[in-house]
């Protein structure tokens, strides 16, 4: 490593060197995402174009899906995918954190405990989806049904949100069957996050005599918030994405109501159910149509979230 | 930071909020640990009785023919979830330095944004679009085609993580660096990317754990197969395929193996997250950045 | 320091490191993809055994074929195979390596299939991925694999789909049968109560919506029935199960047909859809007074857990479904005629032909075929199929109708009746690679 404090040499810029050859090549893999979601975009709207002509905007208003009459509609599904990722994100979003934040924060003394217990909640990444669905299927939804859902639907049935006779099958149990997936994938970031945070930031804090949860409210998070983000975009896209778990509890019919406790569907979820037995082109073409609506849906979900982000965070990326 | 805040209120009735807060923090992590203790003491019971030496080294049988084993799937899911790290990483992780070393140019604000995009793709819409470029006009299934359907779910992953491991490195550092006189790259590379490989390390563990879990994307490109590893242009097995097609199907022999699947691909992202740890080292478990 | 030309930018780097990558790409992709996933090398090594034998010449000039980049056949195929590959197993096949896809319905009794023809052509390798009837359809149309598999016959859409000028051969391999299942706390394992189709219909319309409703009360006048709501589960994704049991409906019951109608995938008028025949029965057993359709093996194979009803036949009888009574029906239906191996399926129902058969009283009406779907001309001009592929293929499927119906019987599976094997046999010697037959005449 040149020191360039006892050699007197000439720095001069370089026109080809190894600033530019890793700016390339970093910049290359850069562009390849935008070519991939390029090529992604192009091949949905190529094989959704039947059906975009035949429907027009009216599928994103329709409510029938009617493969043997040939109507379909995809707005059920809209809703189903928006509930279930909201509901999965309000739950895993702060487990998924306050795990983190305990694995940073309350873990000081037992290195041992707290590396054993982040490994095992990241190992709930690796759990397949399949695995998820089945467990959901005969083990979390009978158990939801019997202690959380008909206890509410009995004594608050009179709150729309609990309005259902509950079977178990529904937006509430797959909300809360991707907010157990999302967890790990939240808690593993937020962790790396967190424990990247200088400790001045903390002492700093600890000088001016904060509780401990101030120090981590105040200094600690905020620092993060970009990281946290990061967090988010992920657990979300496990939670819009998610196909197999999904299908096996949410009780597959396209509904649109206001009850948590109601059966549902999801984009990804029909697509799953229903793509390897569409017969005819109209019926294939609708199913990926709904895959163009999910890319729509991503882009204007990220697109709201970054101009919310750069509104908070108007400063220099870089912190000191 | 918002001023003034601190002094309001008693001492009293911060420090109780205080253990409130703490509170809600080990109910999160209690509620979090529920159900992975639930699923994973799950897949050990109704998979533990499936393990034997057969199951590791032999092919597949019929329903009713006892013996039989997930060889060809545990290899399969090797090979392809090993070629698709070998795509998705590279790109991944570059993607992720771009985003973080060079945050003010367009290509990084838009190619960051798409990055986005890709996370939130539904693995099905994934497998389909790999089946129409690559699996149609080569005309059969391959391990080719599931490894690029994997990595494509991979790359989001890896980008992010990588993002934002680096972008939390100070300034300072960096500006340090330079001051040396050390060049861009080699700060980038050997000092950025040093300080932030947990993060770096944990966000390609999490994209491995997740391709190796995938079925939806695997089901039209790779296809699935009966045998070992023929070669790349033709179908393969995958561990997520056995438990799909053994899990769902009436047989109880069948769906103990699909446990029995289970159960190894938890076991192998165990292994493979201890060995990852251990050969990377200390900044796990607390060890914080010191400025 | 000033340097006087400008430093090359990161971004032009880019963009050729991008190209570069692109066109190595494609180069490597044109140098290493060969066409066809035979193995040229096991082909070759069979060569001298099988020339040596009786046993299809034809091989010997596939190494030409397969060597070839072309897809041009070789014309030294002149040497016509009079001698033909029987069944004979004193000889193996040249090796090979068959891909199918199709209908989760069959893969169970498939993968027996594949086990037991091994056992007699070690070198013919089979992989069969359960994706599903229609994506079964889709492959075998697009050329991805070799042979496709469903449990409902092609739609005259999908046969105007397939390429100009090729003939798709239908071949009934298995049958299954659907059951009505019910979860009713009550009623215990040893009644089984009765429906009709019109009944049925009614349940699954949301017309019938009690237990105790006096059209289900007058079917089963020694039941006690509970006036618990009805939950109606159903499939979520589509299925040749689904395919069945909605076209029962439909002849059933004029409602069900205009207003719902039969296909793999229906929009369900009520009840909550659960994903596969697992998740069905899962569904059935959580959710007490429910009711769903279920496939027949998937009772079979949990006796004990799940209740099922009889549903009654043209005859007027009411049939409890077992392997007996639906080979009866599938000999039922066979018997009031089917198409032609090589002749448009679309409009063959053997539930019709079931339902106008008053004949027998024991056959049971939810029964559906599971169909093999080969191209009748094979040649390397679809999906690359080299020689040995196919003649692994006609010999795979011969197996399977002749000698593999055995196999069903432990794990649910009726076996195909004589004169519909009779029908496979005609249609399997039919089948050609590049103009000659694959098996003699």
């Amino acid at each position: 490593m040149e020191t360039g404090l006892t050699t007197a040499r000439k720095v001069r810029p370089r026109r080809f060197g190894g600033d530019q050859i890793l700016k390339g090549l970093v910049g290359a893999a850069a562009i390849f995402v935008v070519l991939l979601l390029i090529a992604l975009g192009v091949e949905l709207t190529e094989g959704a174009s039947l059906s975009l002509t035949t429907f027009g905007p009216g599928f994103l208003i329709g409510t029938t899906w009617d493969p043997v009459h040939e109507i379909f509609g995809a707005l059920p599904y809209i809703y189903g995918t928006l509930l279930t990722s909201a509901l999965a994100l309000l739950i895993g979003l702060p487990i998924g954190l306050g795990v983190a934040i305990f694995l940073t924060e309350k873990v000081r003394g037992s290195k041992l405990f707290g590396y054993a217990l982040g490994t095992l909640v990241e190992l709930l990444a690796a759990v397949p989806s399949v695995i998820y669905g089945l467990w959901g299927l005969f083990f979390l939804s009978p158990v939801l049904k019997t202690y959380v859902e008909t206890p509410l639907h009995a004594y608050l049935g009179f709150v729309p949100l609990f309005a259902s006779v509950p079977f178990g099958l529904d937006f509430f149990t797959a909300g809360i069957i991707l907010a157990i997936m999302i967890i790990p994938t939240v808690s593993a970031v937020s962790r790396d996050i967190l424990n990247a945070v200088p400790n001045s930031q903390r002492e700093a804090m600890y000088s001016l005599g904060a509780t401990h949860w101030e120090v981590i409210r105040r200094s600690v998070l905020p620092y993060a918030r970009s990281g946290i983000f990061g967090a988010t975009i992920l657990g979300l896209g496990r939670a819009v994405g998610e196909t197999m778990a999904v299908t096996f509890v949410i009780g597959n019919t396209p509904r649109i109501t206001a009850s948590l406790f109601s059966g549902g569907y999801t984009l990804s979820a029909v697509i799953a159910n229903e793509f390897a037995e569409a017969s005819y082109p109209l019926y294939v073409s609708a199913l990926i149509e709904i895959g163009l609506i999910l890319f729509g849906l991503a882009l204007i979900i990220n697109l709201f979230a970054r101009l919310l982000i750069w509104r908070m965070t108007r400063t220099t990326r870089f912190r000191v | 930071m918002e001023n003034g805040d601190l002094g309001k209120g008693t001492y009293r009735r911060r420090h109780l909020f205080d253990r409130i807060m703490t509170g809600f923090i080990f109910l999160a992590v209690f509620v979090a640990v529920l159900p992975l203790v639930l699923i994973v003491a799950d897949v050990v019971i109704q998979g533990g009785a499936e393990l034997s030496l057969d199951f590791f080294t032999k092919l597949p049988t019929p329903v009713g023919i006892a013996g039989g084993g997930i060889a060809n799937a545990i290899q399969g899911s090797a090979i392809l979830v090993g070629l698709a790290s070998l795509i998705a990483v590279p790109i991944g992780v570059g993607a992720g330095i771009y985003f973080s070393e060079w945050p003010e140019s367009r290509l990084s604000a838009i190619s960051s944004f798409m990055n986005d995009v890709l996370a939130e793709f539904p693995s099905i819409t994934i497998g389909i679009f790999v089946y129409i470029i690559i699996v149609l006009p080569t005309r059969t299934f391959s391990a080719v085609a599931g490894a690029v359907a994997l990595s494509i779910i991979m790359i989001p992953i890896v980008a992010r993580t990588t993002e934002e491991s680096l972008k939390i490195v100070p300034v300072s550092l960096r500006e340090a660096s330079l001051a040396l006189g050390i060049p861009r790259w080699k700060t980038v590379l050997r000092i950025v990317i040093s300080t932030g490989r947990s993060g770096l390390v944990t966000g390609v563990l999490l994209a491995i754990a997740r391709a190796t879990g995938e079925t939806a994307p695997l089901l039209f490109t790779a296809f699935g197969s009966g045998y070992f590893f023929n070669s790349l242009w033709s179908p393969i097995a995958a561990l997520p395929l056995t438990i799909y097609t053994y899990g769902t199907s009436p047989y109880s022999d069948w769906i103990a193996k699909a446990w029995g699947a289970a159960l190894v691909l938890v076991g192998f992202m165990l292994i493979l997250n201890l060995g990852v740890k251990l050969l990377i080292g200390r900044r796990y478990a607390g060890v914080r950045a010191e400025i | 320091m000033q340097t006087s030309r400008k430093a090359v930018s990161g971004t032009t780097i880019a963009l050729v490191v991008v190209i570069v990558i692109v066109i190595a790409g494609f180069g490597a992709y044109v140098a290493f993809y060969t066409p066809g996933p035979t193995t040229v090398t096991s082909v070759s090594t069979s060569v001298s055994t099988s020339v040596a034998t009786s046993v299809a010449t034809s091989v010997s000039t596939s190494v030409a074929t397969s060597v070839s980049t072309a897809t041009s056949v070789s014309t030294s195929v002149s040497t016509s195979v009079s001698t033909s590959v029987t069944t004979a197993t004193s000889t193996y096949l040249a090796a090979a390596t068959i891909n199918g896809a199709g209908g989760t319905l069959v893969f169970p009794l498939m993968s027996s299939w594949i086990f037991g023809f091994t056992q007699v052509q070690p070198n013919i390798e089979v992989n069969y991925s359960p994706v599903g009837s229609g994506a079964g359809i889709a492959q075998i149309t697009a050329g991805t694999v070799n042979f496709g598999e469903s449990d409902a016959p092609l739609k005259t859409s999908q046969y105007a789909a397939l390429p100009n000028g090729s003939t798709l051969l239908t071949i009934p391999v298995s049958a299954s049968g659907v059951v009505p299942a019910y979860n009713i706390p009550g009623i215990s394992s040893t009644t089984h109560l009765n429906f009709t189709g019109n009944v049925l219909a009614g349940i699954f319309l949301g017309d019938i919506t009690a237990w105790n409703a006096p059209a289900i009360a007058a079917l089963n006048p020694g039941a006690t029935l509970p006036s618990n709501p009805i939950v109606v589960v159903h499939r979520s994704d589509g299925s040749g199960t689904m395919y069945a049991f909605t076209q029962y409906l439909s002849d059933s019951n004029a409602t069900w047909r205009t207003k719902v109608g039969f296909s793999t995938s229906v929009d369900w008028p009520t009840g909550i859809g659960c994903k596969g025949n697992a998740g069905v029965a899962g569904c059935i057993a959580n959710t007490q007074y429910s009711i769903g359709p279920l496939e027949i093996a998937y009772q079979i194979q949990n006796p004990g857990a799940i209740n099922y009803g009889a549903v009654q036949n043209h005859a007027g009888h009411f049939v409890l479904a077992n392997l007996t009574n639906i080979n009866l029906a599938v000999q039922a239906g066979a018997s009031s005629g089917l198409p032609a191996g090589n002749a448009q399926w679309s409009s063959f129902s053997i539930i019709n032909n079931i339902f106008n058969d008053s004949m027998d009283t024991q056959v049971y009406p939810v029964t559906t075929f599971t169909y093999a779907l080969v191209y009748q001309s094979l040649s390397a001009s679809y999906a690359g199929t080299s020689n040995a592929q196919a003649v692994g293929l006609v010999n795979f499927l011969w197996w399977v109708v002749n000698s593999g119906q055995n196999a069903g019987k432990n794990i649910g599976y009726p076996s195909l009746p004589a004169n519909v094997v009779t029908l496979d046999d005609t249609t399997l010697n039919s089948i050609t690679y590049n103009g000659t037959p694959i098996l003699g005449s």
